[in-house]
C-alpha cells in the first residue's frame, strides 16, 4: 500500500503582473501544511511538483518542515492556461463575457468552457483537453508504486483531472470539482494493485480555526 | 443562499459483536474528539442531525453534547440493510469464519448484484437512493448556514455517487474507504450542489490518535 498525497499550490498572486508566484498568504498556507504533515509524523519517499513557480515554491515551503527522501520536477503536472481558454471560448461565443466580476456567474459558465474545450468545439492554440488529461495522468502514473508515499504539488486543473480519472466523473462535474479545491488543500489517492482509489478529497486541517479562516481561499 | 452539509460517518461500531448498532468506547471517543475539534475551531452548526440508527444517534449526540446543542433525527440517512442483502444472496450475516477482508470482498459482490437487480426481502437500490436524497433535501432545501448530519458509509457514499452522477461501483468504493467520523461535505447553492470534501479526519490527525483512524 502506498499513496499519493496530491496538493494544490498555495494562494498565488491573482490580479498582479505575475500570477505565478505565491502570495505571502500562499507561503504561509504551504508552510502550515508542511508543519501539519510533519506533526503527524509523515515523511515522503518522493516529492514531485510541476515546474511552475507556484508549484516549486509550495514544494519548498512544505519541505521546510516535512522532508522527502527524493524530489523530482515533472512538467506533466503543470496547469492549463485559463486566460487563453477563457479568451478563446469568449471569442467563439461559448460564454457571454470575457471577464467575470460575479463569482456565481463564473461558477455557472466555467463548466461550459471545460465542456467545449474537451469536445474541441472552439478554435484555440491551447493544448487540447485530451493531451492535458493524458500528460497529467501519465505523470501521476509514473509516480505510483506499491509501498511508496509520494507528495505531489500541482494545481486545481490536474487535481480535477485525477478526480475524473479515478472516479469516472464527466467533464462538467470535473469543472465543478475544480472550483471547490482550496489553495494548499490535499487529497489522497491510494495505490492498490496498480490502481488508484480516492481516500480523501480537499482536506485543509492545517487551515482550521478562527484565526486561520482568512487562509481558506480558492484563488 | 447557500448551505454546507457536513455528512459524517458514525464512530466505530461494534463490528464483531452481537449488536453492531452501538458505538464502541473508541467510537464514542472519536465522536467526542470531533465535537471538541469543532468547538476549538469555532465551527458552528445551525442544525445537528442524524439518521435513526443508534450508532448514528450516539455520534450526533456526542458531538452535540460537546457543543452544548441538541441533535434532531433526520429519517432516511440510515444505512442499507447489509444483513438482509447478505441473506438474500444466501450468506450468513458476518460469517465468523471469514476474515474482515473476506467479509468486505463478499459484501462488495453482494452490493454490485444489488445495484443491478432487486434482492428478495431487502429495500431496492433505487429506494435506498431515493430516501437518502430525500433526507438530504429535507436538511438543505431553503436553508442557509451549516448542517451536521451523522450517517453511515453506504448512505454517504450513495449521496456522493448521486450528486457526482457516478456508476454504482463507485458507490461501493466510497463506502469501503469511509473512515469512522470522517467528514464529507456538500455545498448547496441556489443553482447547484458542489462536492467539496470526502473523508477528512482533522480531529484524528495527531500522533497520539493514530490508533483512532478506523474503517470498521
Amino acid at each position: 500500500m502506498g499513496e499519493i498525497v496530491f496538493v494544490r499550490h498555495g494562494q498565488a498572486s491573482f490580479g498582479t503582473d505575475d500570477y505565478d508566484r505565491l502570495s505571502e498568504l500562499g507561503w504561509r498556507q504551504a508552510r502550515w501544511l508542511g508543519e501539519h504533515l510533519a506533526h503527524e509524523g509523515r515523511r515522503f519517499h518522493l516529492a514531485a511538483s510541476g515546474d511552475l513557480r507556484r508549484h516549486r515554491e509550495t514544494a519548498t515551503a512544505i519541505a521546510e518542515a516535512c522532508g522527502a527522501d527524493d524530489a523530482v520536477v515533472l512538467p506533466g503536472l503543470n496547469e492549463m492556461d485559463f486566460d487563453v481558454l477563457l479568451a478563446d471560448a469568449h471569442a467563439a461565443g461559448v460564454i457571454p463575457v470575457a471577464e467575470f466580476t460575479d463569482s456565481d456567474d463564473f461558477m455557472r459558465e466555467f463548466p461550459k468552457i471545460m465542456t467545449a474545450w474537451e469536445t474541441a468545439s472552439f478554435p484555440t492554440e491551447h493544448e487540447p483537453y485530451a493531451e492535458f488529461h493524458e500528460r497529467v495522468t501519465s505523470a501521476v502514473n509514473s509516480l505510483m508504486q506499491d509501498g511508496r508515499d509520494v507528495l505531489v504539488v500541482s494545481s486545481g486543473g490536474p487535481k480535477a483531472v485525477m478526480m475524473r480519472h479515478v472516479l469516472g466523473i464527466g467533464v462538467a462535474k470535473m469543472a465543478e470539482v475544480l472550483l471547490t479545491i482550496h489553495n494548499s488543500s490535499f487529497s489522497r489517492f491510494l495505490v492498490r494493485n496498480g490502481n488508484l482509489l480516492l481516500g480523501e478529497f480537499n482536506a485543509t486541517p492545517h487551515l482550521a480555526g478562527p484565526d486561520r479562516a482568512h487562509l481558506r481561499t480558492y484563488i | 443562499m447557500a448551505v454546507e452539509l457536513w455528512l459524517v460517518r458514525h464512530g466505530q461500531a461494534a463490528f464483531a459483536s452481537d449488536d453492531y448498532d452501538r458505538l464502541t468506547d473508541l467510537g464514542l471517543q472519536q465522536a467526542r474528539w470531533l465535537g471538541e475539534h469543532f468547538a476549538e475551531m469555532e465551527v458552528r452548526f445551525d442544525r445537528i442531525a442524524s439518521g435513526r440508527l443508534r450508532r448514528q444517534r450516539e455520534t450526533a449526540d456526542a458531538v452535540a453534547g460537546v457543543l452544548g446543542a441538541t441533535a434532531e433525527i433526520a429519517p432516511g440517512l440510515e444505512e442499507y440493510d447489509a444483513k438482509a442483502l447478505l441473506a438474500g444472496a444466501g450468506f450468513k450475516d458476518r460469517d465468523p469464519s471469514l476474515s474482515r477482508r473476506e467479509h468486505f470482498k463478499r459484501l462488495r459482490g453482494v452490493l454490485i448484484d444489488w445495484s443491478q437487480r432487486k434482492t428478495e426481502g431487502a429495500e431496492s437500490w433505487q429506494d435506498f437512493r431515493d430516501r437518502v436524497m430525500a433526507a438530504i433535501s429535507a436538511l438543505t432545501d431553503n436553508q442557509d448556514g451549516r448542517v451536521f448530519a451523522a450517517a453511515s458509509g453506504g448512505s454517504i457514499a450513495m449521496a456522493l455517487t448521486t450528486i457526482l452522477d457516478l456508476a454504482p461501483e463507485q458507490m461501493i468504493e466510497f463506502n469501503l474507504q469511509a473512515r469512522n467520523t470522517g467528514i464529507s461535505r456538500l455545498v448547496f447553492t441556489r443553482q447547484r450542489v458542489y462536492f467539496n470534501m470526502f473523508n477528512a479526519i482533522p480531529h484524528l490527525e495527531r500522533p497520539d490518535r493514530r490508533h483512532a483512524e478506523t474503517y470498521s
